[in-house]
């Protein structure tokens, strides 16, 4: 293969933000994840 | 991805399942609300049973801040995300530091359907700073 797959840059916009009055960003993060909602899917094994 | 509040759990499943006369569908109680849901900012953890304790101060309604506009239906059961086509704001006036910790998500008249802590929480907001949820930072899922 001469030429390599392109693979989406794994960039995340955080979730949420804290800026100063000035619209800098001083601190953020993500949403956490929540427990299962109804019942157990199963399914949440990871993908290494 | 957010967490579902337990009496929401209980709607659920009674309205499809045969909890109903005769084993008839059972129903899920009292709608609810239809004006546009909120997000509520709370100092304290939310769980599958209360809300948490909710900020205070300049910049912060009490009972939380109306979505802007409607999020894309779930189909095929996708998850469905939210604030769609604006951030949700809030500008720090209280004249003291905001100690965020998680938020819920209710219709407009208060009743919580979903909730969730914030990754880093406790947040810290000095007054005259901005918080802000991102479009689409809030995702809710079913499976």
């Amino acid at each position: 293969m001469s030429e390599q797959e392109q693979q989406s840059p794994l960039v995340e916009a955080p979730d949420w933000m804290v800026r100063d009055p000035d619209g800098q960003i001083v601190a953020s993060g993500s949403i956490s994840e929540g427990q299962p909602a109804l019942g157990d899917s199963g399914d949440d094994e990871g993908d290494e | 991805m957010a967490a579902i509040d337990q009496a929401m759990v209980s709607k659920i499943l009674n309205q499809t399942t045969p909890t109903g006369t005769s084993g008839a569908p059972g129903t899920f109680g009292t709608a609810l609300a239809g004006g546009a849901m909120k997000i509520r900012l709370n100092s304290t953890a939310s769980t599958a049973s209360a809300a948490g304790t909710e900020i205070t101060g300049t910049g912060y309604t009490a009972g939380g801040t109306a979505v802007p506009a409607a999020s894309t239906a779930s189909s095929g059961g996708s998850s469905v995300t939210l604030p769609a086509t604006s951030a949700l704001s809030w500008t720090n006036g209280s004249g003291g530091s905001w100690s965020i910790v998680s938020w819920d998500l209710t219709d407009s008249a208060g009743t919580r359907t979903w909730y969730a802590n914030f990754n880093g929480q406790p947040i810290t907001v000095a007054n005259g700073n901005t918080f802000q949820i991102a479009v689409g930072g809030i995702t809710v899922s079913l499976t």
